[in-house]
């Protein structure tokens, strides 16, 4: 993991999701921006990942390597697939998911960072 | 809102329950039957005998999830009815462990998913069943006027 990035994703992946629940709340289904909004989330996530794939091959040691393993895996896949289920529902309940997608993406970065780093 | 129509097809009021709100429990479910799921393998995996009742609980309650999941995703009358049975075992699971892990602390060493009514998860794990009911309660049980019309 690399402290700044996950700091980025959390801040983006919480505003983003904040943005999509209010379309859904008001009624709509996500714009283009935010839907290239996502989609960007996702790539950056994706960067994110490879980063912290790139350290654990380099010989970082996460304090819980399974559960950061579990929580990397969860936290790549987890986006496109809330915005693949969004597309499949165009109402307002699918800007519900992908807010709800990229809210979760903020927990598990949260998570992901806990289980790296040693409590002190 | 959907508008409901006399007209409407029967195959796609078969698929009521999973669109809409419906397709938000889908999402849902299939996050915590990862999220239970993944606890469960890594708790039975690496550190069993700590607390064997709390990690065996954290596999079922898993599983309940996924079923869960397979049922909305699968609409018509044998989702719903799979639904309701794994919504209605899910919430006894949570009132149940809830209940006994905040009375007897002793027996869950470890937190499972359903551990103090979900408060690991938000309280997620409590308010999902009951959202659950309430959303499979607002929409009709396909087939039924179909087979009132039949006889």
């Amino acid at each position: 993991m690399w402290t700044p990035l996950a700091i980025a994703v959390m801040i983006g992946s919480v505003g983003l999701g904040a943005w999509c629940l209010t379309s859904g709340v008001r009624g709509r289904f996500l714009d283009q921006n935010q839907y290239t909004g996502l989609l960007v989330l996702s790539g950056v996530v994706l960067v994110q990942s490879l980063i912290a794939v790139g350290r654990l091959i380099a010989g970082a040691h996460p304090v819980e390597i399974a559960t950061f393993i579990g929580y990397l895996l969860t936290t790549v896949l987890f986006l496109p697939a809330g915005l693949s289920l969004a597309r499949m529902e165009p109402t307002r309940w699918g800007s519900v998911i992908a807010g709800g997608a990229a809210l979760t993406v903020a927990v598990l970065t949260l998570r992901s960072v806990q289980v790296w780093t040693p409590l002190r | 809102m959907r508008p409901t129509s006399p007209l409407r097809p029967i195959q796609s009021a078969g698929s009521a329950i999973n669109t809409g709100p419906g397709r938000v429990l889908l999402f849902v479910y299939g996050l915590f039957s990862v999220a239970a799921g993944a606890r469960a393998g890594v708790q039975i995996a690496t550190k069993f005998d700590e607390a064997r009742l709390a990690y065996l609980l954290s596999a079922f309650a898993a599983l309940v999830y996924v079923v869960a999941t397979v049922a909305f995703a699968r609409g018509g009358r044998g989702g719903r009815r799979l639904a309701i049975g794994c919504l209605c075992v899910e919430l006894l699971g949570v009132l149940t462990v809830g209940a006994l892990s905040v009375l007897d602390r002793a027996a869950f060493p470890d937190e499972t998913v359903w551990s103090q009514f979900g408060r690991g998860y938000g309280f997620v794990p409590l308010a999902l069943p009951v959202l659950g009911l309430l959303w499979l309660r607002a929409t009709p049980e396909p087939g039924a006027a179909d087979q009132a019309t039949a006889r």
